[in-house]
């Protein structure tokens, strides 16, 4: 799926006060591609993020998916598109923690009004697909953090999204937990072509990823493209 | 939190307007007469509204982000505040709809007065759903405010006519009966515009028809269950449930016991009084044999009697009354009245045959009464037109030795209530003089006509009015004291269904050919006292209503908590791709849940205590109430009513907090951890 943003404009108000976080951005994320986003803390990368993901309105320009211009749509649609095509992790996972994994895995299919025998068979492959065979009828408060972001993971896929937007997947988890994360949402990528959006704090992990993008005071960059490893399967 | 404030300010200039209009024309409505007046009140109230919901908008600031993206006063969705054509929708339909209905039942019907109400209420239910269901669609929202605009033009477009309004309430014209008239009018528009709105927004919210409640209701169930019972949302749940079962319970159980007055009282009456009379203007109702061979074959007429009624004046030795005395025959009268079975002591028949009537019991008595002498039974000391048969008659019943004491002369009988038996101290065998104020016209005037009468038998019908008041002889006698030359006052008849008597009072005087026979039902003969309960059962169910509204105010309020407590799981729903709408659904089902959980619970303890007080009873003193024990009937239809009101109630107060929690920006409750 092919995302362009074009002017993108997003203020935030205080007592009718303007306080302007992004300022006319404009990029073109390819399909297929895997992006890492860096940049200072508080410049609005989650922001950026959220945008992209139609979780936050504009203030003013475009979110392109495919040619369509998502915020011309009315909300229903927008809310039926994302359920759709876009997968979410967190940092703070955010599983409901009145559900069991395996519940919180098949929300977004119960979200789509899909049969509930093909979703929880789904649910169980993915969740085995990210080692968890043996804890699906365990809430997330009996989960370790690690165990939480891969049910967090396996939930943004359940609907099979053409896009993933990550922020900070790993912030929270240790070096070995969070590169395992990072090797799934890699093979992903590979495997199935879904375009993966990466903000991350570590400049080691950013590196290991084909497209770097940077967002400062002054915009958005790219820096240094690395020869893809692969090249992007068309969808 | 601005567009909260934002449209609280419109919906209370609009509420404001409401209040201003109805107080304007209700207590000046006697003098409300000049159409300019009315045209400019009607005309530049709502523009004054529209304009003064504007400036307070302005005030309350529109909010800079929905202004940065075009949002506006008049604008649909969530970004506007009051859409004018879906006010322009609401007032079409429904007015349209009312007029139109009113018309028909008036014009082609020919249904006038109060029944008018029937049609004028389905029409405002009806098509406040309907309209409702359409300006939601129209308006991307729940459509509130537009709901208020709309009663209120209604409400002053009603008023401004205010004849065929006062056409349908019949206590009488007085602006607060008017007032009472518009307010009911209104708030059941209001009910369901708001009703039709917020289903309509349900179900069709996402720009696509979804009656689905699947998942939104699991969500909601496990919401409510809580993460094991660490939620102050848990307690005040169950405090809700119970607000709102003691609320239906109470209702149940006075509901049924304010029946059950209701239902002993028109036993009473319909037992002691027919249902339908046919009456002649004159005094010459004289054929009223044919009057009711004729009628009686009108479909639902199950009997006939003629009567004659008249007022007299009543005396025995130690006391005085007034009365209605009632002439009536016999061989008929069980076929309209419950007369004999209300006979506690002597015969009905014995008013035909009265030396059968035996001579009073005399008991020694140690009161001052006793110098009172009583009188032989018979001797006829009154005043009194004798007659030759009465004579004979006399004769006869002496020479079979009835009366012990051999008199010469036998009076009529007469049946007394049971009241008036204690009142006059008159008894089984006793003598009473009846006075008719119609007397023979003397040399001074009119002279009252008195005769004496044996207390031939004494009913009790439950009812003090009729106890204390009735009395009956025999038709022959009745025509002969008041002079009628074989006329009666009229027919009375006992039908079927008492529901239908309109209808065969309308057959009847067909048959009649109209003039000069008239009819008259039960409703008009006790139409105050009908009336009366049926207010009285009305206010008492929107009283008692109020517990409920409480209950649902804290339904409302403990959702307000819930949403805020579950801001982040909204979030995350909404990130999964969960609509307004959907969100929406999962705190109504909290709602709906209490309400249907606090109504069936509330539902059973009404009718177990219900049961218990109709089994074991909780006495009464009859000198009051004149009923030993606490009356208990159950109107399956009203405690359907009741538990609908309940679950409605709680439902209504789900939607502001749903719509709370629906309009939650998924990034306001991921943003925090």
């Amino acid at each position: 799926m092919r995302i362009e943003i074009r002017g993108l404009h997003k203020s935030y108000w205080m007592n009718d006060a303007e306080i302007p976080v992004l300022r006319a951005l404009d990029v073109v994320i390819e399909p297929g591609q895997y992006v890492s986003l860096t940049g200072p803390s508080g410049v609005g990368k989650s922001t950026f993020l959220h945008v992209l993901g139609t979780l936050d309105t504009p203030t003013q320009g475009q979110v392109i998916f495919d040619d369509v211009d998502l915020w011309q749509q009315p909300p229903a649609a927008i809310a039926r598109f994302r359920n759709k095509f876009i997968g979410f992790v967190f940092q703070f996972h955010h599983l409901l923690p009145e559900f069991t994994a395996l519940e919180n895995v098949i929300m977004p299919a119960r979200v789509q009004r899909a049969p509930l025998g093909p979703a929880v068979r789904r649910a169980k492959e993915l969740l085995a697909e990210v080692g968890l065979a043996h804890r699906i009828e365990h809430r997330p408060g009996e989960l370790s953090g690690g165990e939480q972001q891969r049910v967090a993971l396996a939930r943004a896929l359940m609907n099979e999204p053409r896009v993933l937007l990550a922020d900070e997947p790993t912030g929270n988890l240790d070096e070995t937990t969070g590169a395992g994360i990072h090797e799934i949402v890699e093979r992903l990528n590979r495997e199935r072509g879904i375009t993966a959006i990466v903000v991350t704090h570590n400049p080691r992990l950013a590196e290991r990823m084909p497209r770097r993008l940077h967002l400062d005071r002054t915009g958005l960059h790219d820096v240094g493209a690395r020869r893809p490893e692969h090249p992007p399967v068309p969808t | 939190m601005q567009d909260t404030a934002y449209s609280m300010a419109a919906l209370g200039v609009a509420s404001a307007f409401v209040i201003v209009s109805f107080s304007v024309l209700s207590t000046r409505n006697a003098r409300f007469r000049g159409l300019p007046i009315g045209l400019a009140v009607a005309l530049g109230a709502p523009v004054l509204a529209v304009l003064a919901s504007f400036v307070v908008s302005a005030v309350a600031r529109v909010p800079a982000e929905t202004r940065a993206r075009g949002g506006g006063f008049f604008r649909r969705g969530a970004d506007g505040v009051v859409h004018p054509g879906a006010i322009l929708l609401g007032v079409v339909v429904v007015g349209g709809l009312a007029t139109g209905l009113t018309l028909v039942a008036r014009n082609v019907l020919g249904v006038s007065g109060e029944p008018l109400q029937a049609p004028i209420v389905r029409a405002l239910i009806v098509g406040g759903l309907a309209s409702g269901v359409g300006m939601s669609l129209w308006s991307r929202r729940i459509a509130f405010l537009e709901a208020l605009f709309v009663t209120s033009i209604l409400e002053v477009l009603v008023a401004l006519p205010m004849v065929p309004a006062r056409d349908f309430f019949t206590y009488g014209t007085a602006p607060a009966y008017f007032a009472v008239i518009l307010l009911a009018g209104g708030g059941i528009l209001l009910l369901s515009l708001v009703l039709g709105g917020s289903i309509g927004f349900l179900l069709t919210g996402d720009g696509e028809v979804s009656a689905g409640f699947g998942y939104e209701s699991w969500i909601g169930r496990r919401f409510l269950m809580g993460k094991r019972g660490d939620s102050v949302v848990g307690t005040i749940t169950v405090i809700s449930v119970l607000a709102v079962a003691v609320g239906t319970c109470a209702m149940v159980v006075v509901m049924s016991v304010m029946n059950g007055f209701s239902t002993d009282l028109r036993q009473k009456i319909f037992g002691a009084n027919a249902h339908l009379l046919v009456l002649k203007y004159g005094t010459d109702f004289a054929e009223y044999g044919d009057v009711a061979a004729k009628t009686r074959s009108v479909p639902g007429v199950i009997g006939a009697s003629p009567f004659i009624l008249n007022e007299v004046m009543v005396s025995s030795d130690s006391n005085l009354t007034g009365a209605l005395l009632k002439g009536i025959e016999t061989s008929t009268i069980d076929s309209v009245t419950v007369l004999r079975e209300n006979i506690t002591k002597g015969e009905l028949t014995w008013i035909d045959t009265p030396e059968k009537i035996p001579a009073p019991v005399k008991l020694p008595d140690p009161a001052g009464d006793a110098a009172a002498p009583a009188p032989a039974a018979g001797k006829g000391e009154a005043p009194r037109t004798s007659e030759p048969d009465q004579l004979d008659a006399a004769l006869a019943a002496a020479t079979k030795g009835v009366l012990p004491d051999a008199a010469t002369t036998v009076l009529p009988g007469v049946i007394i209530g049971a009241e008036m038996s204690k009142n006059l101290r008159a008894f089984l065998g006793d003598t009473i003089n009846i006075v008719s104020p119609v007397g023979e016209l003397g040399p001074s005037g009119p002279i009252p006509k008195a005769r004496a009468f044996r207390v031939a038998a004494i009913f009790f019908s439950g009812m003090y009015e009729y106890d204390s008041k009735f009395i009956y002889i025999s038709l022959a006698q009745a025509q002969d004291f008041f002079g009628l030359n074989g006329a009666v006052t009229g027919v009375e008849y006992k039908v079927e269904d008492i529901e239908d008597t309109q209808r065969i009072a309308t057959q009847m005087m067909k048959v009649l050919g109209g003039y000069p026979y008239r009819t008259k039902d039960w409703m008009e003969m006790n139409r105050n006292l009908f009336s009366a309960l049926k207010l009285e059962k009305i206010a008492m169910f929107v009283i008692l209503n109020v517990i409920t509204i409480v209950a649902s105010f804290l339904i409302a309020a403990t959702l307000i908590v819930f949403v805020i407590e579950k801001s982040k799981e909204i979030a995350i729903l909404k990130t999964l791709g969960a609509t307004d709408t959907s969100i929406m659904k999962t705190f109504v089902t909290y709602g709906l849940v209490v309400g249907a959980v606090g109504t069936a619970v509330g539902i059973a303890c009404g009718l177990i205590v219900c049961w218990l007080i109709d089994t074991f009873g909780i006495g009464l003193d009859p000198d009051v109430y004149y009923i030993t024990h606490l009356p208990v009937h159950i109107d399956g239809v009203e405690v359907v009513l009741v538990g609908i009101a309940a679950v409605l109630l709680s439902y209504l107060a789900t939607i502001y907090p749903a719509l709370l929690a629906a309009r939650l920006k998924p990034v306001d409750g991921l943003r925090y951890e």
